[in-house]
């Protein structure tokens, strides 16, 4: 409650054009941001903790900061007053506990080693998508329904290279796709105009 | 889109056809053209229709599929086919080796007047100015252009383009050609220009002045091996003011794609293998469909069929 009073006591003391200036990451793009939160994060503000509650009913607490940086949904959560610190968790009953913790854990190491060098990053990132087919696709719908950017191109370049160079029955084989839905003429009129492909 | 409840079960196969369409979309489309109308489009009816949404084509790059590819498929009418399926709202299109005047007047025919992004690459003589004057009536919102040897294309084209299409702001034309009459020509047409390429081309310091005279916004320009051009003086000085990016006649030109292809001593090699390969796979059709009258009346001659070359890229 606190936080909320000392917001607008400090907004009332800047001048308006400085929020022209006031810009911050969120979900991996640009966003304005209100002068008053960037001053409490350069006065050393303690570090804010948000709860998330995945679909199974298991609580999560994780540094504000991190979630708001990463997920568009939660940022904007956080930001239009429907969060309420002292009470309140934020519900996710579409992600899992288990996806919901990797997550949690890509947007932390993202947050705390934004400054490490790129090879570093990207194979960090290589390691944190070895997953099983399942678990990619949970989460890609977890990063697409909170709209995390980075993460969710992550994933798409990965998923991109599964498909690259594949043949047709082996793409089939890899997503699981038993029943093509195409008429069996169809089907053969296809393999027999790009024979190589299958 | 669909929100379910994803319970992550030990053994659960999940089927990826449950992804929303949005989200299909997103990752098909970055795989190549070529990728998607010869496998992609075909693993499932729904990644079919799919690939059949304009929102999927308004970008087709049709380079980098290798001699081999490009002389096998019929990579024309895949490209029409990927045209069609932007239902005019193609906004970006590179095509390299089978490009044509045909193709070119196809892509106007489809209604595409959107187009933003123009690259032909190595098209060598199947694109005329004639095929590209009658384009650039079409093409308002042209801002990048890049004609990379297509050798029947000459400063008649560039004309035309630069009168037609008023934003252009890119334009590289490599044709181990033209010299001070292109140069001219891109002066007095093309006043918009950030950005220039003019790789191996034999204009001198008369050309380049006029440039720099003519297109005052001018960013960045590339005359590697442009032999004539001296850079010293008053001309060196003027570039350096003017240009944030200057590429020198002697600068290093290994990140030059087509540098080592076609720009060096042996470049006639990658059209010789390009119009060789198409040559013997017409031939080869030619025989098959002799054979074929002819199965039907004589004895089986013995096949005689000339092994071809396949010089891989």
């Amino acid at each position: 409650m606190e936080l909320l009073c000392i917001r607008q006591w400090i907004s009332g003391l800047l001048p308006t054009w400085l929020s022209a200036w006031c810009i911050k990451p969120v979900g991996g793009a640009l966003v304005r941001q209100e002068p008053e939160y960037i001053l409490l994060a350069l006065m050393g503000s303690p570090l804010k903790k948000i709860m998330l509650c995945s679909s199974e009913k298991e609580i999560f607490s994780v540094e504000e900061q991190v979630m708001v940086q990463h997920s568009v949904i939660i940022n904007n959560m956080i930001e239009d007053g429907s969060y309420n610190h002292e009470e309140s968790k934020i519900p996710l009953d579409c992600v899992d506990s288990k996806t919901l913790k990797k997550v949690i854990d890509y947007c932390t190491h993202h947050t705390h080693h934004h400054n490490d060098n790129q090879e570093d990053l990207e194979a960090w990132d290589a390691q944190f998508l070895n997953v099983d087919s399942n678990g990619l696709y949970d989460l890609l719908m977890a990063a697409n329904y909170l709209e995390i950017r980075n993460l969710l191109d992550l994933i798409y370049g990965t998923i991109k290279n599964m498909i690259k160079g594949k043949k047709i029955d082996e793409i089939r084989r890899i997503f699981n796709i038993k029943d093509h839905g195409f008429t069996p003429e169809e089907e053969e009129q296809n393999r027999k105009e790009y024979p190589h492909f299958y | 889109m669909d929100h379910r409840s994803i319970n992550a079960g030990p053994a659960k196969q999940l089927n990826w056809l449950d992804l929303p369409n949005d989200l299909t979309l997103m990752i098909i489309e970055k795989l190549t053209t070529f990728q998607i109308l010869t496998s992609v489009q075909f693993v499932c009816r729904k990644w079919w229709r799919i690939c059949m949404d304009p929102l999927m084509w308004r970008t087709i790059n049709m380079c980098n599929i290798g001699i081999r590819n490009s002389v096998d498929y019929k990579l024309e009418k895949m490209c029409r086919h990927a045209i069609d399926r932007s239902c005019g709202q193609l906004v970006d299109i590179s095509i390299e080796y089978f490009g044509t005047d045909d193709l070119l007047k196809y892509i106007i025919d489809s209604g595409c007047h959107k187009l933003q992004r123009l690259r032909l690459v190595q098209c060598f003589h199947g694109i005329s100015d004639k095929g590209l004057c009658e384009m650039a009536e079409k093409l308002p919102l042209l801002e990048e252009l890049d004609i990379t040897l297509c050798l029947e294309v000459s400063s008649i084209a560039l004309e035309a383009i630069g009168r037609r299409c008023p934003l252009l702001k890119s334009f590289k034309y490599n044709n181990n050609a033209g010299g001070n009459k292109e140069a001219f020509v891109i002066a007095q047409n093309m006043s918009n220009l950030r950005h220039l390429q003019l790789f191996k081309n034999y204009l001198d310091n008369s050309g380049l002045s006029a440039i720099l005279d003519g297109c005052p916004h001018l960013e960045s320009l590339d005359l590697r091996l442009c032999c004539h051009v001296k850079l010293e003086g008053k001309l060196r000085t003027r570039c350096d003011e003017q240009l944030k990016d200057l590429r020198d006649p002697d600068a290093p030109c290994d990140d030059f794609q087509f540098w080592g292809l076609c720009f060096e001593t042996a470049y006639d090699d990658e059209v010789f293998d390009y119009e060789n390969e198409k040559r013997a796979q017409k031939q080869e059709a030619q025989k098959r469909e002799t054979r074929r009258i002819n199965s039907g009346s004589s004895t089986g001659k013995k096949n005689n069929v000339k092994s071809k070359s396949k010089k891989k890229r």
